[in-house]
């Protein structure tokens, strides 16, 4: 049976990893064998260190989570010198997260992160207001995924990954425009905007206001995503969006995903992701698959 | 026994004893779970029900009220979705518990102590006050509620409790003027406080050495999405992994 997957020359084990900010390798190393999932997917990091928003930075809701965190990290910096290197000890692929306000910071990042070698793949975040262009979040414009995606692309060899924001009219022109700037996968995609509010204090619940919507409730609008733009583009992708089960992922791979990410499920069970590639091998015998690439993108119509 | 441990998990499936209304809105309920009871005080437990369940995307933090032998007891209050769909557990039902979590206080063996406690935080300082008592610890017990009809006080907490002084919003006995007089006649050598920010912020500016307990909305409850990030003076600290104990001159609250 072949479970492994490949993002151009990211070579997965199994398609399964972890959503960026919701893992990480001190505090999960307790519950999981981090050699049973494809890759770890670290959390975002930036040119600075950022303080993140103020709290309540999370709220659950009906069949899903609101968050706010803000990408709080401690900045490119800290995390060459002291997490690559407890990261590279790990037995599965690293995938750095990148997440930045400007091309600029976009670009030094990428330098620092390049010089050190320390990862199988990067993993480019654009679902961040550009504050060169007035705050609109670089992902929500082609041009601008572009520029970030190309600038990374000119100083990074390894794979680099763009993950999308949902948070748009329409997602294949974006997909396109990062894919045409050098992109070797796509992960689709980022929360969905959405906030909270308390009928009693009549305030917002969350310190930022407006958070980003995961868990089961978005599945089927990434479904659907993930399915639209594996129509228009062949390329790779990496869904993300509500996948508590191996069904959950096995769905994703049918409408064609490449890999598949695990976030806020992981807040239920630590080692959630080992049962999903359990179970994604069970289906595999069940249904007589012998590569799980002759599954993906089998959807019939 | 229903307790489960595989070498690399810390997820325990557990069942319910009892789970029962012990005042308006606060529940008291028991489970049996030996690997919790070696929890220190001050820590907490992640509990979801029935494991992976979409309906319920996040587990709920809860404090250890008290541990006899291989049975854990919590008291909780209600206060959203979450605690709402906890109240329905009945004896047998499944509970899937991680933990414990979090940091400890810091105990000062045969020290003058004095526990405050409001409301539910009352109970999140009750293991601690067992534990002061083993220590030695002369313990003094400040009882905040709003009205005598949320007054859970039990025989645990008039065990480890050396005085055991009640302060209620309807008598105005719980106000900072009388709670911070009580405090000047104990003379306690550490304070440890829950439930209160009015009283944690009242100890900001008092001389005595003391701890805090917080509580914040989380996610992960190990760390690692630093959601439940509180202020400090030196910058956010996760109330999961570097709390929820602080000291509480070092928090800006």
């Amino acid at each position: 049976m072949n479970t492994s997957v490949n993002i151009g020359s990211l070579k997965l084990r199994n398609p399964i990893m972890n959503a960026s900010g919701t893992f990480g390798l001190d505090e999960y190393d307790k519950y999981i064998d981090f050699s049973k999932i494809g890759a770890l997917v670290a959390k975002s990091v930036t040119r600075n260190p950022k303080q993140g928003n103020r709290p309540p930075r999370i709220v659950e809701v009906d069949s899903g989570v609101l968050n706010c965190v803000g990408l709080q990290n401690t900045g490119v910096l800290d995390f060459v010198e002291n997490k690559i290197p407890k990261l590279r000890k790990i037995d599965t692929n690293i995938i750095v997260s990148i997440s930045n306000h400007s091309v600029e910071d976009f670009k030094a990042s990428a330098q620092m992160l390049d010089k050190v070698d320390g990862a199988a793949g990067y993993e480019i975040n654009v679902s961040c207001p550009n504050v060169e262009e007035g705050g609109k979040t670089f992902g929500q414009s082609s041009e601008q995924t572009y520029n970030v995606v190309r600038t990374v692309r000119d100083i990074i060899k390894a794979p680099i990954i763009v993950k999308l924001t949902p948070n748009v009219t329409d997602i294949v022109p974006i997909a396109k425009a990062a894919v045409e700037a050098g992109a070797d996968g796509l992960t689709v995609a980022n929360t969905y905007i959405g906030m909270a509010v308390d009928l009693d204090t009549k305030k917002p619940v969350l310190g930022n206001i407006i958070g980003g919507l995961s868990g089961a409730a978005v599945k089927p609008l990434t479904l659907r995503l993930v399915y639209n733009i594996h129509k228009a583009l062949d390329i790779p992708i990496v869904a993300s969006g509500g996948v508590y089960t191996a069904g959950d992922a096995l769905e994703y791979l049918l409408v064609g995903a490449t890999a598949v990410q695990v976030g806020t499920a992981n807040f239920i069970k630590p080692d959630i992701m080992t049962d999903i590639v359990e179970g994604i091998k069970k289906f595999m015998i069940e249904k007589n698959i012998e590569d799980i690439n002759d599954f993906i993108g089998s959807l019939i119509k | 026994m229903s307790v489960e441990i595989s070498e690399k998990m810390k997820v325990i499936e557990s069942t319910i004893l009892y789970n029962c209304e012990i005042r308006p809105n606060y529940f008291r309920m028991g489970f049996e779970c030996s690997y919790v009871s070696k929890a220190k005080p001050g820590q907490f437990l992640s509990i979801s029900i029935n494991g992976v369940e979409k309906n319920m995307p996040i587990r709920r933090p809860f404090t250890i009220y008290k541990i006899m032998g291989d049975k854990v007891e919590i008291i909780y209050k209600v206060k959203g979705k979450g605690t709402k769909l906890f109240t329905k557990l009945k004896k047998g039902d499944k509970i899937n518990i991680l933990g414990p979590l979090g940091n400890t206080f810091e105990i000062v063996k045969n020290s003058n102590s004095l526990v405050i406690g409001r409301g539910a935080g009352l109970a999140t300082l009750a293991n601690l006050g067992s534990s002061l008592k083993d220590a030695g610890c002369k313990v003094t017990t400040i009882a905040s509620f709003r009205d005598e009809s949320v007054n859970f006080i039990d025989d645990f907490i008039k065990g480890f409790s050396d005085k055991l002084i009640v302060v209620t919003d309807e008598d105005s006995s719980s106000d900072l003027k009388n709670v911070r007089k009580i405090i000047d006649e104990v003379k306690p050598d550490v304070i440890y406080c829950s439930g209160s920010k009015r009283i944690a912020r009242l100890l900001q500016k008092l001389d005595y050495k003391s701890y805090v307990s917080l509580e914040e909305r989380m996610g992960c409850g190990l760390g690692a999405c630093v959601t439940c990030s509180v202020m400090t003076r030196t910058g956010y600290k996760r109330v999961c992994k570097d709390g929820p104990a602080f000291d509480v001159k070092e928090v800006i609250l």
